[in-house]
């Protein structure tokens, strides 16, 4: 499983042109969090984000989530800090939590 | 308000009652924040909202909403 994460990171990261998260621990707890989702939900839920526990409803929440281009274009990071541009990762950037462009609709009550 | 839950406490400076972070286990920036109050030694008490059952889930946000702006999102920022 943990070389499955490990691959699909690195593809997702190599195809969109983005840096994965330096900062080991960060992403170590994040890669366990995508494993953790998988198991429970059978997907890549965004492990930063709720999820209604339903691949369709959570489509645009699952990793990379079509939230991360313009966050990554925006702020340098996606939403859960698990990708990068390669400008923030190569300034050194840590990333940041950051305002969540999902509308509030689309969540859970 | 949120007395009915089995909270994670750490102890430090202050009581932990007065600062309630809700979290989810997968998140890094939630770790992070644990992380950052921890070394600063602060009190707090937290859930990790992934691991509760649904219906405690429920309840929980139901409790939290009336204070909240809007969706509860993870981590705030």
């Amino acid at each position: 499983m943990i070389n499955d994460i490990e691959d699909f990171i690195q593809k997702s990261a190599d195809k969109n042109g983005w840096a994965l998260q330096p900062d080991e621990t960060f992403l170590k707890t994040v890669k366990e969090g995508l494993v953790k989702n998988l198991e429970t939900y059978g997907y890549y839920l965004c492990p930063c984000r709720e999820g209604w526990g339903n691949r369709f409803k959570d489509r645009d929440i699952t990793c990379p989530c079509d939230y991360a281009e313009a966050d990554i274009k925006e702020s340098g990071n996606c939403y859960c800090g698990l990708f990068l541009s390669k400008e923030a990762a190569a300034a050194g950037k840590t990333p940041q939590a950051i305002p969540d462009l999902r509308p509030d609709e689309k969540y859970p009550d | 308000m949120f007395d009915s839950y089995e909270w994670n406490t750490i102890e430090g400076k202050g009581n932990a009652e007065n600062l309630t972070l809700l979290s989810l286990s997968t998140c890094g920036f939630c770790r992070s924040a644990r992380q950052y109050l921890k070394d600063r030694e602060v009190a707090f008490r937290y859930l990790e909202l992934d691991t509760l059952p649904p219906e405690e889930k429920t309840e929980l946000k139901g409790e939290f909403k009336p204070n909240s702006a809007g969706a509860l999102l993870f981590p705030p920022w």
